[in-house]
């Protein structure tokens, strides 16, 4: 029988006291989990990148509170996607041990803690950072929530490739933390995350497929099929290098990114074609997985592109 | 509902709730020790 808690509490979910315990006994642990933690380091590291690389001074507590704004931003935007999407999460095996759909936090309180935390990450930002990097963080919050959640997640297959702007915005926030502007290199990050999010979302809605359908959410595979779905990832990773490149042309990284990333888009494309040529889930899950790695492994080269002394430390003398 | 799980419900709510207030307290103090240190910095007193 389904507990109320993963604890020494034996209550139907049905009872009263389920009801009562929902009302008044959610844990710390069940909020943090609102938060969507791995899905904020990744937020996190790409902002702290964009803030990073950017040109320009910023004190080191002005860019820590920064990034520590967009980390809460992020954790807001997840708690209010969990409470909008309650009853899909319940339905579908990825999610359906989620707090709300557990019983473990209200729904409610769970908007109530999203909006809370929202509010006070772009407060702050604005008050500490400044007005262009909090305004990119409330249009974030904003795109995530309102346009990517509420819109278009249940409406079109085109879901995650507009939506995926709001997963793309961290680097150009953490950016306009240092310069107070948008600058075609920041476009350039954001744009590296826009196109890398189909074919990285697409390979887990490849497995997850069933879990979609049951859920009525109209992702690319339950829409146009497996087929399509697998021949539109491929376009999208023969698209990307041109993008992933653009921070050498604009200056920003120099060349061992470049190099890094060349073997990453070669690493990217490769799975996409094993995928597009493969009937099993095991090449999907590769793809999943290695896209993690190519996102991780870009920004990192390109913090390690700009460290002070590291072009120096290996006597290259080339730099970007 | 026993007297004996009222209790260990009783119980487990308090916890959960001075959990949830020291969790609470904590981000508070988080919260304005922020604003004071981003004040020194912004007034160049740091």
């Amino acid at each position: 029988m389904e507990k109320v808690r993963r604890n020494a509490l034996d209550i139907s979910l049905e009872s009263e006291t389920a009801a009562d315990m929902i009302g008044a006994g959610a844990r710390v642990g069940d909020f943090w989990a609102l938060l969507k933690p791995r899905v904020m380091s990744l937020v996190v590291f790409s902002g702290f990148a964009g803030l990073y690389v950017a040109p320009g001074h910023i004190h080191p507590l002005i860019g820590a509170v920064a990034v520590l704004c967009i980390a809460v931003a992020a954790g807001a935007s997840g708690a209010m996607n969990m409470w909008y999407d309650r009853d899909i999460d319940s339905v579908m095996s990825r999610t359906c041990g989620r707090p709300i759909p557990k019983g473990y936090v209200a729904p409610e309180q769970a908007l109530a803690f999203g909006l809370t935390l929202a509010g006070f990450s772009v407060m702050v930002m604005a008050l500490a950072v400044n007005f262009a990097a909090a305004a990119l963080l409330a249009f974030t919050i904003f795109f995530y929530v309102v346009v990517y959640t509420i819109w278009l997640k249940r409406r079109t297959p085109q879901n995650i490739v507009i939506g995926g702007a709001s997963g793309a915005f961290p680097p150009m926030i953490g950016w306009a933390a240092v310069t107070g502007s948008i600058d075609w290199a920041s476009i350039a990050l954001f744009l590296l995350i826009f196109m890398w999010t189909p074919p990285h979302f697409w390979a887990l809605a490849l497995w997850r497929n069933p879990d979609y359908t049951k859920a009525g959410v109209p992702m690319m595979p339950v829409v146009a099929g497996m087929e399509s779905t697998k021949r539109q990832m491929l376009l999208y990773t023969l698209t990307l290098p041109l993008i992933a490149l653009a921070p050498v042309y604009l200056g920003v990284a120099g060349w061992v990114y470049g190099a890094v990333s060349i073997l990453l888009n070669a690493g990217f494309i490769y799975h996409a074609w094993r995928v597009l040529k493969s009937a099993d889930m095991i090449w999907p899950k590769r793809m999943f997985a290695f896209s993690l790695l190519y996102l991780f492994l870009h920004f990192a080269m390109l913090m390690i592109d700009r460290a002070p002394g590291l072009i120096t430390l290996f006597g290259l003398g080339i730099s970007a | 509902m026993s007297e004996q799980q009222n209790n260990a419900l009783q119980a487990e709510k308090q916890k959960r709730l001075k959990q949830r207030n020291l969790a609470l307290a904590g981000a508070l103090i988080l919260f304005v020790v922020l604003v004071f240190v981003i004040s020194l910095v912004k007034m160049g007193g740091a």
